[in-house]
């Protein structure tokens, strides 16, 4: 089958996915003919280049292992014009608690407390009812303590392919590093506001 | 010392915890981390403690835990170092430091992460629909046996319209209920559970309501979902 149709098709069966469509479901559908030597992923970079241009107002994005199409970032003003969607909102403590969860997981209760300095245990809840952490096995400690682990909707909600797409801490810490030289070279900000204390 | 109250009473709910208020304090009067005056900062911690307690605040324990932290470190820096010869004795500070590094790290990451382009917030998937207010079906997640229980304690608590009378009450049958679930459902292909319940009901109209749904599910002739804990259930057809 030539190109363009392959491409069409794939395009169809990602729209049509209400969750991010996975390759080797792709894979299955396009099985019944003979691709020929083209890989899948090739034709999907084409695609996603394809509404890569400004007169589109969706894009191709790479989700939870699988692609998925979503509105541009730059026109979300747009969309939550039409009011039809509830925006997504996370406290500080939440997303405190979600990035240590994150980086550290398998974790514990005890220990996402020791590094915030605080009891998580009304946030761990929340996470957990929001389903973006959930309870991933127990630990071979003294009274065997739950850990916890992103899910699939915490790479859905941040757009992440994997959890090895988080930017590494190291490279977090180059560019907070950077942020506050910037903050340095301009004139001194009246204190305290909330948000300079957000940037600590 | 008044500037220092107003700064604070502004700041109040703004620490996240301990460690937010030692990295704000810090931050604020540009120490180094990797060498904090240690008798300053306890200081400086302690006046915040004292404020919030003067302010009638109430502090999570972990504030205190913390304050007793710093002047236990305090207290082993004014201890003389052994003699020279022997092996350096680790810097009492070190743990702390530690600590404050690492949930500094995180706090980055958390911002970071609040920089990404977020689902319902920066970007946006297909199928929202126009009453998102109400139960938005799109996001069906099956229920369990025990998500159906739940639904039937609630309403027990609601079924109040029992009124203390004995009259010779007409008993539904479980056969008669799912013949009558199967046929309105048959009608609409999917209805919330509460739908399939007379405006006035008593407990007896529940129990075989539920009992009825139950052999429903168990027979596959229908399928059960939910979208959230304790929200609404709906029942679908299976084809």
């Amino acid at each position: 089958m030539e190109r363009e149709k392959l491409i069409a098709i794939i395009e169809a069966l990602i729209f049509a996915s209400d969750r991010p469509l996975k390759v080797k479901y792709i894979d299955q559908v396009l099985s019944i003919i003979d691709t020929g030597d083209v890989r899948v992923e090739d034709l999907i970079g084409e695609l996603r280049a394809r509404y890569s241009t400004d007169s589109t107002g969706i894009e191709l994005a790479e989700v939870a292992d699988g692609w998925q199409l979503r509105t541009k970032p730059q026109l979300a003003d747009w969309v939550k014009r039409l009011n039809i969607v509830k925006p997504s909102r996370l406290s500080t403590p939440a997303l405190e608690t979600l990035s240590i969860v994150a980086y550290r997981q398998p974790i514990t209760h005890a220990e996402i407390d020791y590094v915030r300095g605080v009891d998580s245990g009304g946030v761990i809840k929340t996470l957990l009812d929001r389903r973006l952490i959930k309870i991933v096995g127990k630990k071979e400690l003294p009274g065997r303590p739950l850990v916890y682990g992103t899910t699939q909707e915490f790479l859905e909600l941040f757009g992440l392919k994997d959890i090895a797409a988080l930017p590494s801490l190291q490279d977090i810490k180059q560019i907070s590093a950077a942020e506050e030289e910037l903050e340095k070279a301009q004139p001194e900000l009246p204190l305290p506001t909330h948000e300079t204390s957000d940037e600590e | 010392m008044t500037v220092m109250e107003e700064d604070y009473k502004v700041r109040l709910d703004v620490f996240e915890g301990p460690l937010d208020l030692l990295l704000f304090l810090i931050k604020r009067n540009e120490l180094d981390i990797y060498d904090i005056p240690i008798s300053f900062i306890t200081e400086q911690y302690l006046a915040y403690i004292g404020m919030m307690q003067v302010l009638n605040v109430e502090l999570a324990s972990e504030f205190l835990v913390i304050a007793a932290t710093l002047l236990e470190i305090k207290a082993r820096m004014l201890i003389p170092t052994p003699s020279e010869q022997e092996e350096e004795a680790e810097d009492p500070r070190l743990e702390l430091t530690n600590r404050l590094l690492e949930y500094q790290r995180f706090k980055n990451a958390a911002l970071q992460l609040n920089d990404s382009a977020m689902l319902y917030r920066d970007t946006f998937i297909r199928g929202m629909h126009e009453d998102s207010g109400n139960e938005d079906l799109s996001l069906n997640i099956d229920a369990d046996p025990y998500d159906l229980l739940v639904a039937f304690k609630s309403l027990m608590d609601r079924a109040r319209g029992e009124k203390i009378a004995y009259m010779a009450v007409e008993r539904i049958s479980v056969a008669q209920r799912i013949n009558d679930i199967m046929e309105r459902i048959g009608i609409v292909k999917s209805m919330a559970f509460d739908a399939l319940l007379p405006r006035e009901y008593t407990r007896m109209d529940i129990v075989v309501t539920v009992l009825a749904i139950l052999e429903l599910l168990r027979l596959r002739m229908l399928r059960c979902e939910q979208k959230e804990p304790f929200g609404t259930i709906w029942l679908f057809m299976q084809e």
